[in-house]
């Protein structure tokens, strides 16, 4: 243990300048996805939360605040599966999963990034298991008696190691196509040659390591669906598994399975089944439809509430206290085994954010794809907390405001806010057609509406508009057949570009300059072209804002690094700073001249201080 | 015998104490006798009235006791005394309405202090002024007469009886000793004496008979003379004689290896002396010794080397001239005339002279230099044996003295100083040409070795650095793409070039070739479906023989436009259009993130039936699409929120087409019902296509026609079991 110690506090010291950027902080909204929660046994302050787009968290005092770990490289797959060592604090293991190699040049560029990656410094430093690598790692379990027994379940194959990760051995028949795609691994509690699979098609079992594998199904329904399994230390002859069509329970190593009653089989899936290790009859199945608890061992089961879980993580000193890995309420904590729920996300960021919009005094921002947990968010403090606004539309694609009006719309309705986004109506004033892409308050205040069949009020072609940007004094449209550009005078006019590079966004000073960020460089708007500016690639600019107050000063970002411009956009030069991710839309808010705001894709909102 | 009250053996306890506290002291003076002292002392003492209305107060009387003096430090010392004083206690001052009791009191006073003396001359001196305070304790004890007599009295209750009384008490003042001779002085005290008054037990209030009050301080002066008793040298007294000691450190010398010859009286300072442990003949010696009087009296320092005299106070500096041995005594004489202190001898000491002329040798290895072809010698230069001019060269050499002297090196490349005192050089030929080096090593001490210099000759030729010029053609691919890279390298003359590429990203088919192959699968690009560029540099590197580099960039532009992507299919069972829960894995744990991650995308749906299902009637394919549509777009229960926006489909019945697992690596395995039996090839017809399509793409071929899916429709379904 003293060598432990030791490790933890060397890693400590290596990790503080690699933890989560020091000149980017978090705003928020924080929580959205994590996909899986792990707390440390040996320390019960740490605890660590895997989401989708490679996010990694690491908390140090029980959840209270969550600081982002990053790999030594940028992720886009899912952190899937996590594991702290039992034997050795500042060991993590972090299984990726993603569409891996061939579906190379659509998600991962072939990058090979899937598979299991190790640190043993506590998240400073990552290495990836070459031998998994590309595997998209569904499961991964440590045996509990020997840490250095671990297997992994991946799309193509259950691995095993014996020696610490040093060599891995696929365990599982190539040749047996019921046995490629793992959802799911278990050990016995006592012989680590005992080794259960679930699929996508009931579970399996090996007695010998591998050697040799048996469909454990009886009792079960053919069309099951595995998502975890459980044995119980005590009585490793009594095994859980949660599967689609419900959670079985077998006495007898799972040579039977037997459906458990109580706890709905439909409408639901559970992704995890486990037990508190101190009262054993105490059970807890988390589910798309909520926790639901047994105290008889799986006899009788109560929901507790509606949560999406993902994943379930005992405190290791106190086993009422469970932290729930949600879909799209990050971490939730609860000290009283499951009876009140503690939404924990300070500086956790894994949202979906789809939009965002400066008001005056107040920053307006709307998440996709989060259910009740997502929406329109309002910040009134400059970006310190952000509040979730009543807005019940569903998926928001778009939104627009001005001192006095917020709007939103989802891919067919717009809402109007006018008391600082607490509430929300239909707002139906001005007739358009197709699907929303954008909405953009002009400057006489009257709010326009880029659809998939135009502008709207009626300007211009019927074009598809796939983007509004700029100011109050001046629009930019991009649309299918480019761009155009109007100062508010009502008339529109095309901007001349010599290359057919995709805009990503755009933006317009106080002076009247425009600057447009393209799959191809940045481009300034002169005469009425694009022209290309000095000091930056013409690698892809993914933001570019303009700052408030400073006319001529400008910032974009290129694969997440920060360029700065001091002339209009002419010439440019990088900022100091880490990478943390592709930054979708860059602002300042007026009020706070000396700070850059970032959505970042996949995570929310973070800011950095500029002077 | 009446045994001693209680109070009273307190105080004879806290008297021994004293007294032994001192006489452990002057056990330790046993042996240093000259710092104990006893004193016998007679002398007066009066006493200030007690305030209290019938003044009551001691009359003034003798006084005799003893003191014990113990003095560690020659201004410090500590003290012990005892005082004895027969007194009368008297009433002087009638007081209306109370009884005067006109016989006093024969009192005894009895004084024990322990002071601390603070004296103004050093020990030993012959006169010695001190001041002297201190903390005790005064026991006040009525004669046996007072006590009967009092009690036969009808001054004071008839239940009262006189009694003794002790006090705490401090005391302050000073005086004089007086030393006659080495045992004997005289020395006189005044002291103030304060303490809280005696009562002897009478009422302490008027109440019509005899009385004290208390609570006042009572204040004694006394003044004493005495003798100085200095013991200890008694037995030591000789020929009328005081001796005394001198205290004689060891001579040491600050010449290393000087003294030697006489075992343990420079043992401590032998170590780290040169190898044969002593001095050179001519060389001065220092030679210090110190010595103490313990009266304080001056000390005289006799030197002799080889019985001759030599001058010097307690540090003689002796130069011995001529090889040989040297003993050096010294004598210690006490400078007090009358009666010095008994001369002591400091152990002799000898210093060992050798002769310094006697030579000896340094040896130096021969030059070494890294690289190790840089250095010829002799003459016989092989010009294969050389280095690049402008090429740095670290030479080393290493030299050892017999003797251990510290050594000097001075290096010189053509005659020309260079580098520094140490034994390397690291030395860059400026232009090609002969170099040739030399080491002088020098012996820095007295008795030198002759230098000695050794030599090395680099041989600097002229050799071309590389050139190199690379190119990509074309330079500007799409992710996935190969591009073709070509590198031109020139070295010199018979040298050969290592080519080297590198890339922060992507891979190489031969990262040595002056040829190869970039290939751009690894570049890495945020996920998100989004057209993107990157501009990776690929880096060539050449290397020749000297280690000389050269390298050049070659910007080779990626860029990523994601295709569409025909993720898999998904299947069903026989004319059955239920999604089943392999498949719903697929659509909700694995296609619905990628979409909700790439909002730009378009999730296609192309259902078919087989021929053996009768699909046409049952619009199965359309229905399975729908089914399909609906788990990912119902948003209820597990189903997801995915908008049908996002979703076009088309239903094309038996148009076969390529059949894909619905994962990449692996399949996911469907119930028997549903899955592919390579026995009944049919049952791969019925299935699902689903493709993601990023924005600006166009639908892929298996759609014939491209439909949006009925909402009101897919809506009613809700979330398919």
């Amino acid at each position: 243990m003293p060598e432990i110690a030791d490790r933890w506090a060397a890693a400590l010291l290596f990790a503080a300048p690699f933890l989560f950027a020091a000149d980017w902080q978090p705003s928020g909204p924080f929580g959205g996805n994590v996909l899986v929660v792990a707390t440390d046994p040996h320390r019960p302050s740490v605890v660590l939360a895997g989401a989708r787009n490679g996010l990694l968290f690491r908390s140090d005092d029980r959840a209270k605040t969550w600081k982002r770990i990053a790999f030594d490289r940028p992720i886009s797959g899912a952190v899937q599966a996590l594991v702290i060592d039992p034997s050795d604090s500042a060991h993590y293991m972090a299984g990726i999963s993603g569409e891996d190699s061939t579906t190379a040049g659509l998600w991962e560029s072939g990058l090979y990034e899937s598979g299991l990656y190790e640190s043993i410094d506590a998240g400073a430093h990552w290495q990836q298991a070459p031998a998994l690598r590309g595997a998209s790692i569904e499961a991964l379990k440590v045996f509990a008696k020997d840490s250095r027994i671990r297997a992994v379940a991946t799309r193509h194959g259950l691995f095993v190691t014996r020696d610490a990760g040093k060599t891995w051995a696929r365990i599982s028949p190539a040749s047996n196509p019921e046995l490629q795609d793992i959802t799911t691994v278990a050990f016995d509690a006592a012989n680590p040659n005992i080794i259960y699979a679930g699929t996508p098609h009931l579970p399996w079992k090996t007695m010998d390591g591998g050697a040799n594998w048996y469909s454990v199904r009886d009792g079960m329904l053919d069309d099951s669906d595995v998502f975890s399994i459980f044995i119980d230390p005590a009585h490793p002859s009594r095994v859980f598994a949660s599967a689609c069509s419900g959670i079985y329970s077998s006495t007898n190593s799972g040579a039977a399975w037997k459906l458990l009653d109580g706890i709905p089989g439909t409408s639901r899936r559970t992704h995890v089944i486990t037990q508190d290790a101190r009262r054993p009859q105490v059970m807890y199945a988390g589910t798309t439809a909520g926790l639901f608890k047994s105290w008889n061992g799986g006899g009788r089961w109560n929901r507790l509430n509606g949560l999406q879980i993902n994943s379930i993580a005992f405190d290791p000193v106190d086993s009422r206290t469970l932290y729930l890995a949600t879909e799209r309420g990050g971490i939730v904590v609860t000290h009283d085994g499951g009876e009140t729920l503690i939404p924990m996300n300070q500086g956790l960021l894994s949202r979906n954010v789809s939009s965002v919009a400066l008001g005056s005094g107040a920053m307006y921002l709307s998440t996709i794809y989060e259910g009740a947990e997502g929406g329109v968010f309002a910040s009134t403090d400059h970006g310190r907390s952000w509040r979730k606004s009543s807005f019940s539309g569903g998926n928001v694609r778009a939104l627009s405001a001005n001192a006095q009006t917020v709007y939103a719309a989802t891919v067919d309705r717009i809402y109007r806010s006018v008391d600082s986004a607490r509430t929300w109506s239909p707002w139906e004033s001005s007739p358009f057609s197709g699907e929303i892409h954008a909405l953009q308050i002009g400057g006489n205040g009257a709010l326009l509406v880029g659809t998939s069949q135009g502008l709207y009020p009626a300007q211009g072609s019927k074009q598809p508009v796939l983007a509004v940007f700029g100011s109050l004094q001046q629009l930019l449209v991009n649309t299918e057949l480019g761009l155009f550009v109007s100062n508010n005078s009502g008339a529109w006019t095309p901007v001349r570009s010599t290359d057919r590079s995709t805009v990503y966004d755009a933006a317009t000073s106080c002076t009247g300059d425009a600057l447009i960020a393209t799959s191809q460089g940045l481009r300034r708007v002169t005469g009425g072209a694009l022209e290309p500016v000095r000091g930056l690639s013409s690698d892809t600019v993914s933001a570019v804002a303009f700052h408030p107050r400073r006319c001529q000063e400008a910032y974009a970002a290129q694969f997440g690094v920060i360029y700065v411009s001091r002339d209009a956009g002419l010439t440019w030069n990088p900022l100091p700073g880490t990478n943390v991710g592709t930054i979708e839309k860059l602002w300042i808010d007026p009020a706070l001249p000396a700070r850059l705001f970032a959505l970042v894709r996949g995570q929310g909102v973070l800011f950095r201080d500029l002077d | 015998m009446r045994p001693l009250p209680s109070r009273s053996r307190t105080f004879l306890s806290l008297i021994a104490g004293s007294f032994l506290i001192t006489g452990a002291f002057a056990q330790n003076s046993t042996f240093r006798p000259e710092l104990f002292e006893l004193s016998p002392f007679g002398g007066g003492r009066t006493y200030l009235d007690i305030d209290s209305a019938n003044e009551p107060h001691f009359t003034n009387g003798a006084v005799f006791g003893g003191r014990v003096t113990e003095n560690p430090w020659q201004h410090l010392g500590f003290e012990q005394s005892v005082g004895y004083n027969r007194n009368q206690f008297r009433f002087d001052n009638p007081v209306p309405g109370v009884v005067v009791m006109n016989t006093p009191l024969n009192t005894r006073v009895l004084n024990a202090n322990f002071d601390v003396l603070g004296y103004f001359t050093r020990r030993g001196s012959r006169v010695r002024p001190f001041v002297a305070a201190g903390i005790g304790g005064v026991r006040f004890s009525p004669t046996d007469d007072a006590i009967t007599f009092f009690q036969n009295n009808s001054i004071k209750p008839t239940n009262q009886l006189l009694r003794q009384e002790t006090r705490g008490q401090y005391n302050y003042g000073g005086g004089v000793k007086i030393r006659l001779n080495n045992w004997l002085g005289v020395r006189f005290d005044v002291r103030d004496y304060f303490s809280w008054n005696p009562t002897f037990g009478m009422s302490t209030v008027p109440n019509g008979q005899a009385y004290i009050a208390n609570g006042d301080r009572l204040n004694a002066l006394e003044a004493t003379a005495g003798l100085v008793i200095i013991p200890g040298h008694g037995g030591g007294t000789s020929g009328g004689k005081v001796e005394h000691l001198l205290m004689v450190g060891t001579p040491t010398s600050d010449t290393p290896g000087a003294l030697v010859g006489v075992p343990g009286a420079v043992a401590t300072n032998l170590a780290g002396l040169t190898a044969d442990n002593s001095t050179c003949a001519g060389s001065p010696v220092r030679i210090t010794a110190m010595a103490t009087d313990t009266l304080g009296h001056d000390v005289v320092y006799h030197w002799t080397v080889n019985a001759q005299p030599a001058s010097g106070a307690n540090t003689l500096i002796y130069t011995p001239m001529m090889p040989g041995l040297y003993r050096v005594e010294l004598q210690i004489t006490d400078s007090f005339a009358k009666k010095p202190a008994a001369p002591v001898y400091a152990a002799p000491v000898t210093i060992f002279a050798r002769d310094c002329t006697q030579q000896h040798s340094l040896t130096v290895n021969p030059i070494q230099s890294d690289p190790a072809s840089a250095l010829v010698g002799g003459g016989n230069l092989n010009p294969a044996n050389s280095v690049c001019s402008a090429t740095p060269v670290n030479l080393s050499a290493t030299a050892t003295d017999p003797l251990g002297h510290a050594l000097a090196y001075r290096w010189t490349v053509n005659g020309q100083q260079v580098g520094g005192n140490t034994n390397t050089l690291a030395y860059t030929p400026p232009q090609p040409g002969q170099y040739r080096v030399e080491l002088q090593v020098s012996d820095t001490d007295a008795n030198a070795a002759p230098p000695v210099t050794v030599q090395a000759v680099i041989y600097a030729r002229d050799c071309a650095r590389p050139t190199i010029t690379c190119s990509a053609a074309p330079a500007s691919v799409t992710l996935g793409q190969t591009v073709p890279l070509r590198v031109t390298a020139t070295v010199a003359a018979g040298n050969t070039a290592l080519i080297a590429w590198s890339a922060p990203e992507g891979t190489f088919t031969n990262a040595n070739g002056a040829q190869t192959t970039f290939n751009s699968t690894g570049v890495a690009f945020p996920a998100g479906g989004q057209v993107q560029t990157k501009t990776v540099t690929a880096t060539a590197t050449v290397t020749d023989d000297s280690r000389q580099t050269a390298s050049c960039n070659t910007p080779i532009r990626v860029t990523s436009v994601p295709p569409s992507q025909h993720y898999g299919d998904i299947l069903f069972g026989g004319i059955s259009a239920r999604v089943n829960n392999a498949a719903k894995r697929v659509l909700i744990e694995r296609v619905y993130p990628l979409m909700t991650a790439s909002p730009g995308y378009t999730l296609v749906l192309v259902g078919h039936y087989d021929a053996s299902e009768n699909g046409a009637a049952r619009e199965l394919d359309r229905k399975r699409v729908l089914n399909t549509a609906a788990v990912l777009s119902a948003n209820r229960d597990a189903c997801k929120d995915l908008e049908l926006s996002r979703m076009r489909a088309d239903w094309v019945g038996l148009t076969n087409t390529e059949y894909k697992e619905a994962v990449s690596t692996g399949p996911v395995l469907e119930r028997e019902a549903d899955r592919v039996n390579t026995n009944d090839p049919r049952s791969k017809n019925r299935r699902v296509e689903i493709w993601l399509v990023p924005p600006g793409q166009p639908m892929p071929a298996s759609v014939k026609t491209m439909r949006p899916l009925p909402a009101a429709e897919v809506q009613r379904l809700g979330c398919p079991k």
